[in-house]
């Protein structure tokens, strides 16, 4: 695999994995 | 399988909300990261005439030892964390195990491998314009996705966040099939 093909496999998992740290770093509040 | 990962980590998260959602989602794809690595080393091959190998990142010994190992440097956080990132990790083997590219060896360079050869069968196209693997990935997401959601719900976390959380997800798996 070439390292522009190895950069393009990390990038598909860590960008949409970015978006769900994004995501979940809103303090899940509690319902009343 | 690729959201459907995304998805099991989420049920984790949803289940035990104080796992650092960075290290539950590195966790769950650890085995990729290291084939990633492994593959540019021309350690585990990916393509013919070589074959495809990926015994050092996706054997169920090794698996084990790469969760374990990950998990154990969250000991700190106590017991469930660690236990949440442990079974983050395991729950790619699971995943995989259903359908992978070759059956997933034991240990690195095993003669016993586990899971089916349904890899060809998913190749198959199906309704819609997307194949056998992209229904086959949709229903295990399904009920990732709802395990989460009602994990969620018992565990009061802000509606907001889950359904963000799973339209992403669901949109993932869409785009696959663009």
């Amino acid at each position: 695999m070439s390292l522009h093909d190895a950069i393009e496999q990390f990038l598909l998992i860590a960008i949409p994995a970015l978006v769900l740290i994004l995501i979940n770093a809103f303090p899940s509040q509690k319902k009343n | 399988m690729y959201a459907a990962h995304f998805a099991a980590g989420l049920a984790i998260k949803g289940r035990i909300p104080r796992t650092p959602t960075w290290a539950l989602m590195t966790a769950i794809f650890l085995p990729d990261f290291v084939w990633i690595v492994l593959a540019w080393m021309g350690i585990e091959p990916t393509q013919p005439p070589l074959g495809f190998f990926d015994d050092w990142s996706h054997s169920l010994v090794m698996v084990l030892v790469w969760s374990s190992l990950f998990a154990g440097f969250f000991w700190r956080r106590g017991w469930p964390v660690v236990l949440a990132l442990a079974i983050a990790g395991i729950s790619h083997f699971i995943l995989d195990f259903l359908i992978h590219p070759a059956k997933l060896a034991l240990y690195p360079h095993s003669s016993v491998h586990l899971g089916w050869n349904l890899w060809q069968f998913g190749l198959t196209k199906s309704w819609l314009g997307a194949n056998r693997y992209w229904w086959y990935e949709a229903s295990v997401l399904l009920v990732l996705i709802s395990l989460y959601a009602w994990v969620s719900w018992k565990n009061r976390l802000s509606p907001n966040l889950v359904a963000a959380s799973c339209i992403l997800v669901i949109g993932l798996h869409l785009m696959a099939v663009l």
